[in-house]
């Protein structure tokens, strides 16, 4: 006995859509007015209608791409709307993970069994019919950009989040439910593929590989220097490049080796200095395309050079400096500032012979003065300096 | 006259036959049978999957169920587990990565009949439960499908390579992806600052307006333009400094 084939059989049965029991919901396009299109559940804006027509759809199948996010267990895949334009029909697949739409266009007197693929649009993309001329469709593109910017925030490559097939049948009956310009819009849960028709690519594969650099540590004041109004360093993220695909490699660059072990089939990914293919670097390079050196500073990192501070005076460095007053000189501070160091040659103790008469009259070097005399010197200061952790 | 549904839908049509299991499978196991009417649909395509796959074990536990998935060359390729207190209406599969593997449909009520079944493992062999064809996509892994840090997290999609602290990567041109690692100068602050133990120096710069020389040093000169054998000398002592001037002292 002959039997039917698969298209045939599909003309009079819901699939691909998962069975339904009247009455469907459909909600027509005035009502949407009252409800957002993402809360088609209200139930006051449905109607009891007729149902979608078996023979218009016989078959579907979708694949959900890497970034779709769809879980098999929760998401699923439907039929939004149908719009008739005459003399084509517009139909408009989403589902519950993405939030990107399929169109899928058909001439009302397309052939029966006709099959088209279609990638997924971003949200508020109306496809243009065959006979407008007009350019709907934009996108964006990444480059590299000295701005910071947040990679998570990032538009993924230029791949859709979803995409599917459907095969046609015959649009008689959906001829006689709708007359020019009408859209039928379906409740989320009414037209719902059969979950066996979609397959997930989430977490299947490696999609592209993208280069970002972390903003370099900076030189900052500490919390009382600073300003009330100046706010914590941020540190941004600096894109070197996206979407890198195809046949990749990595290279040791400054203190870097890489090698593969086929054995365990990793990369190890390990610094030396001085190795991989450039040595050591003899200065400091930008790490993002514009790049500038902080205001006053030699350094992308800010701050002064080793030679720009003071880092001993007459040979004598370390935490802290002592200058103390020997005979004929006081050293103090003065009372409206502490900060100035005032050296006063008072020459109250001191007895001052003609250095000319006689060579023997310069005093020898004098003693170290014991901590008795250096507490009772009236006249003795230090310079300090601040904790040098972590150095320019 | 008996009627007959000339069009029955998809899932009342194939719900007592063996779909989707092959028309030659006996669904038979080592203790148990799965009767036809509990699997309605499925498809399955794990990374690295052949053809002919079928469902290799059931484990049996009080509080999963455990359903393994094999093929020719490979035992136990995914996985779906559910609770038997609440099972699903979809079995979700995913290999030993956790990357999604396919689904089987079911409902929870026919689900629950592996409740019954014994505790342990229930093995069946490849012509027992063998899937249709159509149910199976053989997806090869060609390429890299993920990269896994040593610490066994598997990375996927976009994958993102950020250089932070002294490392740096780029595009070096030709698919190269350069690494540099230069270090991090201000390391103690990179350390500390999560903690709030951080506190920046300050350094001293000038003295009188005067920097000091390219090596930091400092320096004091005793000397005067205008006579040069001046009293005053200065000397190094252990922690920093004596000014004097030479000559006696006096004795009041």
């Amino acid at each position: 006995m002959a039997r039917a084939g698969w298209y045939n059989e599909n003309e009079y049965r819901d699939y691909p859509f998962m069975t339904q029991v009247e009455p469907f919901g459909i909600v027509r396009e005035e009502d949407l007015s009252l409800s957002s299109s993402s809360s088609l559940s209200s139930e006051s804006s449905a109607e009891a209608l007729v149902g979608l027509p078996h023979e218009a759809i016989v078959d579907f199948g979708a694949i959900m791409g890497i970034r779709s996010g769809f879980d098999e267990q929760t998401d699923w895949v439907y039929l939004y709307r149908i719009s008739y334009d005459a003399p084509y029909f517009v139909f408009e697949f989403r589902n519950t993970a993405c939030s990107e739409s399929i169109f899928f266009i058909r001439h009302q007197g397309a052939d029966p069994w006709t099959i088209s693929w279609e990638s997924s649009r971003p949200m508020g993309y109306e496809p243009t019919l065959p006979s407008s001329q007009s350019s709907i469709s934009s996108s964006s593109s990444a480059s590299p950009s000295s701005e910071p910017f947040n990679p998570w925030n990032f538009e993924p490559c230029e791949e859709p989040c979803w995409e599917a097939f459907i095969v046609t049948g015959f649009f008689n009956d959906l001829l006689d439910m709708m007359v020019d310009g009408d859209t039928l819009y379906f409740h989320q849960g009414v037209w719902v593929i059969e979950p066996c028709r979609v397959q997930s690519l989430v977490d299947s594969f490696a999609a592209s590989i993208n280069l970002a650099n972390r903003a370099r540590k900076h030189v900052t004041l500490p919390e009382r220097c600073r300003s009330s109004s100046s706010s914590a360093e941020e540190d941004p993220v600096h894109l070197n490049r996206a979407c890198m695909t195809g046949d990749l490699a990595f290279k040791g660059g400054y203190n870097c080796v890489i090698r593969q072990e086929d054995s365990n089939n990793a990369i190890v990914i390990d610094g030396a200095v001085g190795g991989g293919e450039y040595g050591q670097p003899c200065e400091e390079f930008p790490y993002y395309p514009g790049e500038e050196k902080p205001d006053g500073s030699k350094h992308y990192s800010g701050g002064p050079t080793c030679g720009e501070i003071v880092k001993t005076v007459d040979g004598k460095g370390g935490r802290t400096i002592r200058i103390d007053p020997g005979p004929g000189f006081g050293i103090s501070t003065d009372p409206d500032d502490p900060s100035l160091l005032i050296i006063n040659a008072d020459m109250e103790d001191l007895l001052v012979e003609c250095i000319g008469e006689s060579s023997e009259s310069l005093a020898p070097l004098p003693p170290e003065p014991t901590p008795s005399e250096s507490s009772s010197s009236s006249s003795e200061s230090s310079l300090s300096s601040s904790s040098s952790v972590g150095g320019p | 006259m008996p009627e007959r549904i000339l069009y029955p839908e998809f899932r009342d049509e194939l719900e007592f036959t063996n779909y989707p299991f092959a028309d030659g499978a006996s669904l038979r196991g080592t203790i148990h049978t799965i009767e036809k009417d509990t699997f309605l649909d499925a498809t399955l395509h794990p990374i690295g999957g052949q053809h002919r796959q079928y469902i290799s074990e059931i484990e049996i536990n009080p509080r999963r169920i455990t359903f393994r998935i094999s093929d020719r060359f490979n035992s136990n390729i995914c996985h779906a587990v559910m609770n038997p207190l609440d099972p699903p209406e979809i079995l979700k599969f995913v290999d030993e990565y956790d990357r999604p593997a396919g689904i089987m449909v079911s409902t929870p009520l026919k689900l629950t009949r592996f409740t019954t079944w014994e505790l342990g493992v229930h093995q069946f062999q490849r012509g027992d439960t063998e899937l249709v064809a159509s149910c199976v996509i053989p997806t090869p892994e060609p390429g890299v499908r993920g990269i896994m840090l040593e610490s066994g997290e598997l990375f996927t999609g976009d994958i993102w390579i950020v250089g932070e602290n002294g490392a740096v990567v780029r595009d070096d041109g030709d698919g190269n992806i350069r690494v540099d690692l230069v270090g991090e100068p201000l390391f103690n602050r990179v350390l500390c600052e999560p903690l709030e133990l951080f506190e920046p120096p300050m350094f001293i710069e000038t003295i009188n307006g005067c920097p000091p020389n390219e090596y930091g040093e400092w320096h004091i000169a005793i000397g005067d333009h205008e006579a040069p054998e001046t009293i005053v000398r200065l000397y190094p002592t252990n922690d920093g400094l004596r000014i004097e001037g030479i000559g006696t002292r006096k004795t009041l």
